[in-house]
Order: C-alpha cells, then sequence, then structure tokens
C-alpha cells in the first residue's frame, strides 16, 4: 500500500474548510438564536392576545343578557364624598362613563315572560389577584406576568374563573353600551413590561 | 487453503481512503441548505403567528364596532356608510393596524350601510364592517356584516 493512498486531509484542505464552514456557522447560529428568541416573543404575545381575547368574549357573553336597570358597581371613596354612597364597597347605580373594576347585575332568565320578576339572582364580576403577587407593577411568583389575578364570577354562593392570568378588569357603562377591558402585563427579556389588553363591546338589550 | 484472486480482495486503498475536499464540501452545504429550511420554517411559522394577531384584532374591532352601531340613533345610521373606524393595538392604543397606501381618511376600517329592505315602515339595513390593512407582513382583510333594524 503506498504512503499517498492512507494521506488524510492536508493542512491546506482542513484550513480552506474551516474558512468556509466558519462564518457560514456563525451566520446560522446567530440567524438560529436570533429567530428562536422572536418566535419565543411572537408566540407568547399570541398566546396572550388570545387568551384575553377568549376571556373577554367569554364574560360579553355572561353579561350580554344583562338586565341595564340592575347594573350595580362598587363604591369607592369618591363615591361616597360626593353622596353618591353611603359606605365605600356597596353595590351602588353606575355613572355613565366610568370605568370600575368590579360589576353587578342580574339577567334575563331566558324563559318567555311579561314579568320583570323574571331576572336571576345577582352575578358579580370580581377581579382576584392571586395569592403570591402584589399591586407592585412586578412580577412577584416569577412567571413572567405582573400582577396577575383571575376574573372570578360570583352567582348564587358559587365563584367560578372566567378569566385567569390577567392584570386588571374594567367595565364601563355608557348609556346602554356596556365595555369590557381585559389587560395583561408580560415581562420582556430585558426586564421590562408589555402590556396587551383586549377590549369587548356589548349593546344591552334588556331593561 | 486457496487464496483468493488479486481481483476478489477488498481494495485497502478505497476502503481507507477519507472523503476528500469536494466531498466535505458537499456535505457543508448540504447540511447549510437543510438548517437554512428549518430556519424559514419556523419564520414562516412566526409570521403566520403575527398574521394570525392581526386577523384577531380585526375581527374585534369589526364586531366591537357592529356593538357600538346598534347604540347609535336608528335615524342616523345610513349617515354613517363610508365612514371609517381605528382598529386599537394590542394594549388598546389608536393604530394597531396600519391602512392601505392611499386610504383617504388613514383609518382600516370602513362602515357600510345599505337598506336591506323596507316594509310598511319599517326598515331593515346590512350593516358590514371591513378592515383592510397593510399588516406586518402580507396584510389581509376582514369583514363582518349584520342586519339592523330599531328597536322598538
Amino acid at each position: 500500500m503506498s504512503k499517498s493512498t492512507q494521506q488524510g486531509f492536508t493542512l491546506l484542505e482542513v484550513m480552506i474548510t474551516i474558512a468556509l464552514v466558519l462564518p457560514s456557522m456563525a451566520v446560522i447560529f446567530m440567524c438560529t438564536e436570533r429567530t428562536s428568541r422572536n418566535i419565543v416573543a411572537d408566540d407568547n404575545v399570541a398566546k396572550i392576545m388570545e387568551t384575553l381575547q377568549r376571556s373577554a368574549v367569554r364574560i360579553g357573553q355572561i353579561a350580554r343578557p344583562g338586565s341595564l336597570s340592575s347594573f350595580r358597581v362598587k363604591a369607592n371613596e369618591d363615591d361616597v364624598l360626593n353622596a353618591m354612597a353611603n359606605q365605600v364597597g356597596e353595590w351602588m347605580e353606575p355613572i355613565d362613563g366610568q370605568t370600575r373594576s368590579t360589576m353587578q347585575f342580574r339577567s334575563a332568565t331566558g324563559r318567555l315572560s311579561m314579568n320583570a320578576q323574571g331576572l336571576t339572582s345577582p352575578r358579580s364580576f370580581v377581579f382576584v389577584m392571586d395569592t403570591e403577587e402584589e399591586d407592585n407593577d412586578e412580577d412577584d411568583d416569577g412567571d413572567g406576568l405582573v400582577d396577575e389575578g383571575k376574573v372570578m364570577l360570583e352567582y348564587d354562593g358559587n365563584q367560578v374563573v372566567m378569566a385567569s392570568n390577567v392584570e386588571g378588569c374594567e367595565f364601563n357603562i355608557t348609556g346602554r353600551t356596556l365595555r369590557i377591558v381585559l389587560s395583561a402585563g408580560l415581562i420582556r427579556r430585558g426586564g421590562s413590561i408589555q402590556r396587551f389588553s383586549s377590549e369587548e363591546t356589548l349593546y344591552l338589550r334588556n331593561n | 487453503m486457496r487464496e483468493l484472486p488479486v481481483e476478489a480482495r477488498p481494495d485497502p486503498r478505497t476502503s481507507e481512503r477519507g472523503a476528500s475536499l469536494v466531498e466535505l464540501t458537499v456535505m457543508l452545504v448540504s447540511v447549510v441548505v437543510l438548517l437554512a429550511g428549518a430556519l424559514s420554517g419556523a419564520v414562516s411559522h412566526s409570521a403566520q403567528r403575527r398574521v394570525h394577531g392581526e386577523q384577531i384584532l380585526a375581527m374585534a374591532a369589526c364586531r366591537n364596532t357592529l356593538e357600538q352601531l346598534r347604540g347609535v340613533d336608528f335615524e342616523t345610521l345610513p349617515s354613517l356608510h363610508n365612514t371609517g373606524f381605528d382598529v386599537p393595538g394590542t394594549n388598546g392604543q389608536p393604530k394597531g393596524l396600519p391602512p392601505l397606501e392611499g386610504d383617504s381618511d388613514g383609518l382600516p376600517g370602513r362602515i357600510a350601510v345599505q337598506l336591506n329592505r323596507s316594509v310598511s315602515g319599517a326598515v331593515l339595513y346590512t350593516v358590514r364592517t371591513t378592515v383592510t390593512w397593510r399588516g406586518a407582513t402580507r396584510g389581509g382583510e376582514f369583514s363582518m356584516e349584520c342586519l339592523m333594524g330599531e328597536r322598538r
């Protein structure tokens, strides 16, 4: 067997190969890293937006048959000062155009009736912050979300989660139009907060 | 023991020979092409997600505008024909979706109100909300339609 047939790569061949491969691999690595970072970020945004959207629609479906005259909001200090309520936390009639985080109403039962008494018992939407979170614009429980909590539907002593991982919930009645806004905050890689919201508008048909 | 003829013996030169530079380069090019393919697949998946996100914004804006139109005075409904509306962004900020270039009012949404039928004083309109936008990827169009009559 001759010496020439057993030889491997020459140093020159290896150098040429490395010179060809290294820049290509560096570019590919950079592209892959940037792309995967963007994909993860896009995925998180899409997931949050979809969750907010679905939750807002779900809350809207419950609120839609609500009787306009039965809508109530919880009184705050300003309401007491303005003689709109006797004490903070009392259920009072909503002020046109004002935004609140809690809402109570009664719905049409769905049975055909000319009787105004045919309404459900009071139903309330209440925002409850997660136990490990504090209202401080920070991710206290380390799950990437800021000040998140749940929107609960309370009725007849029952509690149902209508939306989770949301930062806040707003209800606003203007005329017969009810506006529901759900919001969420996400911690980005750099540590900044990216906020999202989803709005659902309803025309309340029942008096 | 009979020896194999010389032609039948394995050729040590071919079995022990390494890959040539050409073979190695072809292999590397193949790897690069495969990686580029996988990367472009991931990018198109991401782009699809963005398109989906834009569609969600357009859909929500169309639905909310229709609900707001239910709240306006029924007599004024036809006058809203061909008026525009904005599409809020992911955080409710204005101009969430950019309109097409050359759009007259700079708003991606458009309301169309057309008479559907009118019977003995009762009027029914077909109301359509359409969003046409120039998206982060390829843009798109979404529309929603419903009938509206006067509530008595």
